[in-house]
């Protein structure tokens, strides 16, 4: 398989550029490219990735707002129709805007609520709103973190987080250097809201990051869920088979981000496994996931200022080197990655690149799957056979596990799944133990999975949720009865008869 | 060419602690150190880096071992694998080289120390080193009994076949081992205990039918085996005074590796 990255959009034409977000805009792909001449950004489009034309530039002189230059504006979101960019004003970042374009003006948002030399990014859509983050980085106010969100006509500020009125992310350190590090993201999993932020912690002295839950119930603050101070500031937050990955990069004295990443996961949020530390790695500039596999493009100063993409499955091992587009002028940090009808694009400093290769698709032969389980309210996983993954470890303790087979109500649509009666080897009284720890069974979910034996786990797939509903000792075994979920929430008769 | 075993593993958690660094050179959070003496091969400990790893274990005493094989592993053929050993933990003295079998390998030597070291550099691997169990002793022969001519040996496989009614036919290959029945006599003194049920007590009793069997000392077979009968093994054929001959009947099985999803 031969894999090479083609230059795609040259600068030729004397933009001074910098690739950074890509965004699908009107069926055409858009990259925001800041600072083609001083003072001025643009949106530059392209129907197929190859041939790129201005799809609007934000030129204060023409547009009335407010001079703006600087590096760094990390954001950029579709709401309502409109590109949604966010920007630092003026060279020395003293003022930070929104600017909605609707397809013919520039509308300059946040500027009567904002604070001086705050930094917008972090754009966001959720919930039917637009979200972003505000960090003040100089001044009186200087360190405070605070989140928004626009509905279209106003913009309201969430001013509870545990109590407090912002957040306070520890550092006066300008935000230039950190934002490579992207400080902090807006990220929804499972239908939340989540902040993710980059934290120096004063009383340790340490750079680290914390996760935050918005309340969609009262609508009006954040809950701190986890936090850590191991050094590493947040690069990424991305999804990836069911779980969240981290990316981060280390700031041992700060402020500025090194190339030693290191890469996280969690399913609960509240428990993260390390995949990996990896000290030459690079600045983790962008992470997406894309054809099973996650892509970083990193900012590698290791050798020379180098561009490299690598792809990564945490189940499978380490980072492997995809592509190393090599600048040969003073780079700035790497850009964004997408996936855009089916083909990766790679934003950099002045360029844009495509990634080619003549990999064939490669189908698996047919082979029944076998049934795994995960038992998270005991963070254990149980198989019918000793099953060694790199993350975790399926115990062959399932002595016998009926067949069984999924079906949709043809009256709700609802799937639904027969009780599954899971036999548990428990001769060492290792399930006792379980039981000691964890008392209470009935009522907590067991989680399905289908993997064939020759793939990787990364190809699991969701077979069912179960709930226990029962639990009980046959000589050496441990007896489970596992029900459908849905049955604990819907279980109810579905009239049958239609009255007319 | 003699057959020799080996029941119990100097390598437990007071020889080889958990959650002590100076017994390892890096530990993966979901596959730890005490998985090399858990008894199952299929539950390993992983590295996590590829080369210059290794564990160590300190006998508390000098010991004499002749014995030490590893059942399980993910190394590839160019690993490099030592024993070492010393009276103290530094001037490692190399015991023995391994040389490099799928699945189960060990070495005999015989030493009289208080320090083991395993090696292990494998920088050409994929993905980090995995080690089943790590099996040290000193091994037995079965002084008054012999191993009688045949045997039933060979490998067992746990297979899935799913044939559908349309005459599809699919398979799913778990994993495989062996099966082994070999037949002893022995003559022994009625008045004392005869040492294959000494053996079958140990074994049985104190180490869930679990030991490491190695045909024939001169070829590099070992395996880790697990006592099947757990009766009807032995028939008086001699009655005698002061010696009586029994047939002893015994029948293993391999331990299972356990099923590996893209390790």
């Amino acid at each position: 398989m031969t894999v090479t990255y083609e230059r795609q959009w040259l600068d030729g034409d004397g933009r001074n550029t910098w690739m950074r977000q890509f965004i699908e805009f009107n069926s055409k792909l858009a990259i925001l490219d800041l600072g083609p001449v001083a003072g001025k950004s643009q949106i530059i489009d392209s129907p197929d990735g190859a041939v790129w034309s201005n799809l609007f530039t934000i030129d204060p002189a023409v547009s009335g707002i407010d001079s703006q230059g600087g590096l760094d504006g990390l954001g950029l979101a579709i709401y309502q129709d409109s590109i949604f960019v966010s920007q630092h004003i003026g060279v020395t970042l003293t003022d930070a805007r929104v600017l909605e374009w609707d397809g013919s003006s520039i509308t300059q948002h946040l500027n009567s609520v904002s604070q001086n030399n705050s930094l917008t990014y972090g754009l966001l859509v959720w919930n039917s709103k637009l979200w972003l983050i505000s960090d003040i980085t100089s001044g009186v106010l200087n360190s405070r973190r605070v989140v928004y969100y626009y509905d279209g006509s106003t913009w309201t500020a969430i001013v509870d987080y545990d109590g407090a009125a912002y957040l306070n992310y520890g550092s006066n350190t300008t935000p230039k250097n950190l934002a490579k590090s992207r400080r902090s993201t807006l990220f929804v999993y499972s239908s939340q809201l989540y902040l993710f932020a980059t934290r120096w912690d004063t009383g340790t002295s340490k750079w680290g990051w914390q996760i935050w839950r918005f309340d969609a119930g009262t609508f009006d603050n954040f809950t701190l869920i986890y936090e850590q101070y191991d050094e590493y500031a947040l690069s990424g937050v991305l999804l990836y088979k069911g779980e969240v990955v981290v990316t981060a990069n280390k700031i041992a004295a700060g402020p500025t981000p090194s190339i030693d990443a290191r890469i996280y996961s969690s399913i609960s949020l509240t428990a993260w496994n390390t995949l990996g530390t990896y000290p030459t790695l690079g600045m983790v500039y962008w992470a997406e996931e894309i054809n099973n596999k996650i892509y970083l493009n990193t900012h590698d100063q290791s050798v020379t200022n180098r561009t490299r993409v690598r792809f990564f499955d945490p189940w499978v091992g380490d980072p492997v080197l995809d592509g190393d587009i090599t600048t040969n002028t003073n780079a700035q940090a790497t850009g964004g990655l997408i996936n855009w009808n089916n083909e990766l694009f790679v934003g950099k400093y002045k360029e844009i690149y495509k990634r080619v290769s003549d990999e064939d698709v490669i189908v698996p032969p047919e082979e029944p799957p076998i049934i795994i389980t995960e038992w998270p309210f005991m963070d254990k996983n149980l198989a019918p056979i000793d099953i060694v993954t790199p993350l975790r470890f399926f115990d062959g303790r399932i002595l016998s596990l009926p067949s069984t087979s999924r079906s949709l109500d043809d009256k709700t649509g609802l799937p639904s799944v027969g009780d599954l009666t899971v036999t548990l080897a428990n001769h060492d009284n290792e399930i006792s133990k379980w039981l000691h720890d964890f008392p209470i069974w009935k009522g907590n979910v067991v989680i399905a999975w289908i993997v064939k034996p020759s793939q990787s786990l990364s190809t699991r797939l969701a077979y069912f949720k179960y709930v226990i509903i029962d639990h009980w000792r046959e000589g050496p075994n441990v007896i489970v009865l596992l029900r459908d979920v849905l049955r604990k929430y819907f279980d109810r008769s579905v009239p049958q008869d239609i009255c007319t | 060419m003699t057959l020799l075993y080996a029941t119990t593993n100097l390598i437990n958690s007071t020889t080889l602690p958990p959650d002590n660094a100076v017994y390892r050179s890096s530990e993966d959070a979901t596959y730890q150190v005490e998985n090399l003496y858990n008894r199952r091969p299929s539950y390993p400990f992983r590295f996590t880096a590829k080369a210059g790893q290794f564990v160590k274990a300190n006998l508390g005493e000098r010991k004499i071992v002749s014995i030490s094989a590893i059942f399980g592993h993910n190394l590839t053929n160019a690993a490099t694998v030592q024993l070492h050993a010393s009276g103290t933990n530094g001037s490692w003295k190399l015991v023995a080289n391994y040389t490099w079998r799928l699945n189960d390998m060990y070495v005999k030597f015989g030493i009289n120390e208080t320090w083991l070291r395993l090696s292990v550099s494998d920088a050409g691997n994929a993905v980090n080193p995995i080690l089943g169990d790590w099996f040290v002793a000193e091994h037995s022969v079965f002084e008054n009994a012999v191993v009688n001519p045949g045997r039933s040996d060979g490998p067992e496989y746990f297979v899935a076949d799913a044939e559908t009614p349309y005459g599809q036919d699919h398979e799913a290959s778990y994993s495989s081992g062996g099966r082994f029945s070999i037949t002893l006599s022995s003559i022994n003194d009625p008045t004392t205990i005869d040492d294959l049920e000494t053996f079958l007590d140990d074994v049985i009793m104190n180490n869930g039918g679990r030991f490491v069997w190695i045909p024939n000392d001169t070829q590099p077979h070992v395996y880790y085996v697990k006592v099947m009968n757990r009766r009807d093994f032995a028939n008086r054929i001699v009655y005698g005074d002061p010696n009586e001959l029994r047939n002893w009947r015994l029948e293993f099985k391999i331990l299972t590796r356990g099923l590996r999803l893209l390790d």
